[in-house]
């Protein structure tokens, strides 16, 4: 293409002016006044994860309104800034330093990757800042002894533990077999999982792996298949969970799964149609539940978004009534006191009744079991456990074959 | 653990299926290698794009994903063309006046970046477009499930999927191998000097080579489309494994990506099943060191 150099410049300018004069008109209003904290979002806002990351930012940004609507925390208004992280390390550290240093937050909160979360929690309490995590459930995180960082959802050891428990006594299985993503996340889960039930007298038939961007798993589900196990634990994404129950019906493996709490979505649902039906697994949180702070969250989120909160969503809510109330409580910004206070907190969240923080920052909350079956034609997550919350009975998944 | 046979005919068989795929993915990176000497980190984003489409022509229009499918190709290979029109073109004069006709524009900076930059592109308008929620095309043939004796069952769409993918490769093959078409893009894959120099006109070859190549990629994200789901980066997640087969079966080589398809396919699965799964993905590239180690041009790497 033979531009001139004055029309190649023309462009060149023309563009600078575009992107400043659209700075200008969406940039946030005026830089922080006197009356305002920030606090940072870091969360993957794009690539493979951006679906999560999208509840993340929705809730924030519902909380922040929410907060500041209500005339602020100790009077002062609450500025969200939020940063995209890609589930990446490097991109997360990078985006961790610039909310330290240029944007000075009080706060931060994120992230979903356990990794990442791993990776900028050091410079986060080196600064003396308050870190909330609402989703990463890597059992390292709160196991370090930092006194800023708080866990506002389960963490993996708890939810795998009380999944393995409910398998064990509901289904009481002579076989299991095991299927995880090949990272921290997979393998903690299997190994967690793994040793509990094989602690009850369960025999592990199969342990199989994939690598993250896997789309055909029918190499491992084959040989699953093959081992006969009464119950198949698998450790993986939405998309990934979407794709190995329909890929494990195709290749006519017809058993009971169970999975963790990461597939709470209606995505998932959407995504695995009539293959999702019988599946048992964690939920964090049901916008369902008769629970009054719950339903009231479910119903802004959808009247401010136009669809129902996934469960990570309501981690991020959490988080932020966590640290209005600590600051509240505390009477004061002053982070040592804060710390304290949050720690001493009992309050109702959106992901269950009483939620507590024990001294290393870790939420206790109990965890939802939860199984997908066809209410009123439509599929739903029916909550099994507890038995305050339950909603029908277990099906087991013979009854859901071929229908 | 003992291995019964019918496990091995199992994976056998899924290995073949999924080697029909990466050897259709495959195909079209390489002709772009063999033919306009680039090498093309966008190729898995016409796959990605090619699924997005038929997503889109389904909701509209309604219908079965795998009879949209070859409009969704055509409308990716256009798309194809006009990238090399528009990007690929201007490059390849400058290049021209500089090195001849037969320079090794892979080795160029520009191309490489352009191309990176390209995928990044795609995907990030996919995510604009489209959403970041991964999506599923519903297909009636997904639910049919045919059930072989000795306790072995495939859904007919897989099936359908892989004989798509066969029946593809070979007409592809035809197509080069007796139209005149075919013939002047292997002797611009040969030398594209000496191509010129008899009349071929190679801009015109490198735009039917684009639109083959894309339009290949999109066939293969349409048809999979059902059986796996559709997101922004689907495409990033096929495009090194489909570097391995192009590499494994000798770059430009059309057979020689076909076979590696298939070779790879096959050996990830009974890798799989003999050594444990978490070694799928290493075997894959095990293979392609051992072939790079003994034969360093491929399988059938120099033949054209």
């Amino acid at each position: 293409m033979a531009l001139g150099k004055g029309a190649l410049i023309g462009v060149v300018v023309l563009i600078v002016v575009v992107i400043a004069a659209a700075y200008l008109v969406l940039a946030p209003t005026g830089p922080a006044a006197g009356g305002t904290v920030k606090v940072g979002l870091i969360a993957p806002l794009t690539g493979g994860l951006a679906e999560h990351g999208l509840d993340m930012k929705q809730a924030a940004i519902l909380a922040v309104d929410e907060i500041n609507e209500q005339g602020g925390i100790l009077g002062k208004k609450i500025e969200l800034v939020i940063e995209d992280t890609e589930c990446n390390p490097t991109k997360a550290t990078a985006a961790v330093q610039k909310l330290l240093t240029q944007e000075n937050v009080y706060a931060i909160f994120g992230e979903y990757c356990s990794t990442v979360t791993l990776a900028v929690q050091p410079s986060i309490m080196e600064a003396e800042r308050l870190l909330f995590v609402p989703v990463s459930v890597a059992t390292k995180i709160t196991e370090q002894g930092y006194k800023y960082t708080f866990r506002t959802c389960a963490n993996q050891w708890m939810q795998t533990t009380q999944n393995a428990d409910w398998v064990v006594e509901h289904l009481k299985p002579k076989t299991a077999a095991m299927l995880g993503i090949n990272d921290d996340y997979g393998r903690e889960g299997l190994k967690i999982w793994g040793e509990r039930v094989k602690s009850k007298g369960v025999k592990i038939v199969a342990e199989e792996y994939f690598d993250k961007g896997t789309t055909d798993f029918t190499s491992q589900l084959s040989k699953i298949k093959a081992a006969d196990p009464d119950v198949i634990f698998v450790v993986a994404n939405i998309r990934d969970a979407a794709n190995i129950l329909k890929q494990a019906h195709e290749i006519g493996l017809y058993k009971q799964f169970v999975m963790l709490g990461g597939v709470t979505s209606d995505e998932f649902l959407k995504l695995a149609g009539d293959d999702a039906l019988g599946l048992v697994h964690v939920s964090y949180f049901e916008p369902t539940t008769k629970r009054k702070v719950a339903r009231e969250f479910v119903e802004k989120f959808k009247e401010r978004w136009g669809r129902f909160p996934a469960m990570y969503a309501a981690g991020v809510y959490d988080a932020f009534l966590a640290l209005k109330l600590g600051v509240e409580k505390a009477g004061t910004w002053d982070v040592d006191k804060v710390a304290d206070a949050i720690r001493s907190l009992k309050f109702e969240g959106a992901q269950g009744l009483s939620i507590y923080f024990d001294e290393k920052g870790q939420a206790q909350t109990k965890v939802l079991l939860v199984q997908v079956q066809k209410v009123n034609g439509e599929l739903q997550r029916v909550i099994l456990y507890p038995p305050e919350d339950k909603q029908g009975e277990y099906i087991p998944p013979e009854r859901f074959k071929g229908g | 653990m003992i291995v019964q046979p019918i496990e091995v005919i199992e994976q056998v068989i899924l290995g073949l299926m999924i080697g029909g795929i990466y050897g259709i993915i495959g195909v079209g990176l390489t002709m772009i290698f063999g033919v306009m000497r680039l090498s093309n980190f966008a190729h898995g984003e016409f796959y990605m794009i090619g699924a997005y489409i038929a997503f889109t022509l389904v909701s509209v229009m309604g219908g079965d994903p795998y009879i949209i499918a070859p409009l969704a190709a055509i409308a990716v290979g256009l798309i194809g063309i006009l990238i090399n029109k528009l990007l690929f073109k201007p490059l390849y004069e400058e290049m021209k006046e500089i090195k001849g006709g037969a320079a090794f524009y892979f080795q160029d900076l520009r191309f490489i970046m352009l191309t990176i930059g390209l995928s990044i592109l795609f995907v990030d308008l996919a995510l604009v477009l489209w959403g970041p929620i991964p999506l599923s095309i519903p297909s009636s043939l997904t639910e049919v499930r045919v059930i072989i004796p000795g306790g072995l069952s495939f859904s007919l769409a897989r099936i359908i999927t892989f004989i798509v993918a066969v029946a593809t490769l070979a007409a592809l093959y035809t197509f080069l191998k007796v139209t005149k078409t075919g013939k002047a893009i292997r002797a611009t894959s040969q030398n594209p000097s000496a191509a010129m120099l008899v009349g071929i006109n190679t801009y015109k070859i490198y735009d039917i080579t684009m639109f083959l190549s894309t339009a290949l990629a999109a066939l293969a994200g349409c048809i999979l489309a059902p059986i796996y789901n559709v997101y922004p980066t689907m495409g990033l997640d096929v495009v090194a494994k489909a570097f391995v087969v192009v590499i494994t079966g000798g770059m430009g080589n059309v057979i020689g990506s076909i076979l590696a398809g298939f070779l790879i396919g096959l050996a990830e699965n009974l890798g799989g099943l003999f050594l444990g799964t978490e070694y799928k993905q290493v075997v894959a590239f095990i293979i392609m060191i051992i072939v790079l180690w003994l034969k360093p041009e491929g399988i059938l790497g120099g033949k054209k």
